[in-house]
């Protein structure tokens, strides 16, 4: 399991996934820590790197039968 | 069904790195999904429903296995990396930068396989899915809170394990 978040560790994680949402970040909040730039684009990075290698859509083996196989047990 | 087949596939070959236990999951996911569709009632995405349907089974069949292979070779593991890589778009590449392609996809495959099931789940929810934390909580049924502390330590974990693969993940 996981520690807490401490209460800064939070807050950054709110900022993140603010400028996820709406696509900026507010960035002119006059107490935002300068590390948290770097800490974002730590973040940007491993995201592309992610997508670029995982797949988020691939066909299963036997893709013609596979609707059929899952009507059939519904039967 | 068709829609949504090749994200399950991929979400639950990701998730659980086994082809045939994948595709088996995919197919159970499908119908469950058939047979609770009128208990949908539209408050979160449908894919995020699928997903928690989905995840569920992938849980289930991940402590069987750990059940059933204690203190045997796991085979579980060790997916080859173009299995995951099958479906990503390929430009012409030189035969060096393919096979620099396909270790890197291996560090990386390698790196997933190291994290926790609970890390994982997270991380490819956000990373590769997009969803927000509140569908996330929603897919894989805890907190909020929960999501944020696990994707924090997923990241830090994961940086660590690709610094040296991928050199502009710094410190």
């Amino acid at each position: 399991m996981d520690p807490a978040l401490t209460d800064e560790e939070e807050r950054f994680m709110k900022w993140l996934e603010e400028g996820d949402v709406t696509g900026h970040h507010a960035g002119d909040a006059p107490d935002l820590p300068a590390e948290w730039h770097k800490l974002r684009h730590n973040v940007d990075s491993l995201r592309d790197l992610l997508r670029a290698n995982i797949p988020s859509a691939q066909e299963p083996p036997g893709s013609a039968s596979f609707n059929d196989e899952v009507r059939q047990k519904l039967d | 069904m068709t829609r949504y087949r090749p994200r399950i596939y991929a979400m639950t070959l990701n998730l659980i790195r086994h082809e045939a236990d994948a595709r088996d999951i995919a197919q159970e996911t499908f119908i469950r999904a058939w047979r609770a569709i009128g208990g949908f009632e539209g408050k979160a995405c449908f894919f995020t429903w699928l997903y928690r349907i989905t995840h569920n089974l992938c849980y289930d069949r991940h402590r069987a296995r750990r059940f059933e292979s204690e203190g045997e070779f796991d085979d579980s593991r060790g997916l080859p990396a173009n299995a995951l890589a099958a479906n990503l778009p390929r430009a012409t590449e030189r035969p060096d930068d393919a096979m620099s392609r396909t270790e890197l996809r291996k560090k990386i495959s390698d790196a997933i396989d190291q994290l926790s099931p609970e890390h994982r789940a997270v991380i490819l929810l956000k990373e590769i899915e997009g969803l927000s934390y509140g569908e996330i909580a929603e897919a894989v049924s805890c907190t909020i809170g929960t999501v944020m502390s696990r994707l924090f330590y997923a990241r830090r974990r994961l940086q660590d394990l690709l610094r040296e693969a991928a050199p502009n993940l710094k410190n």
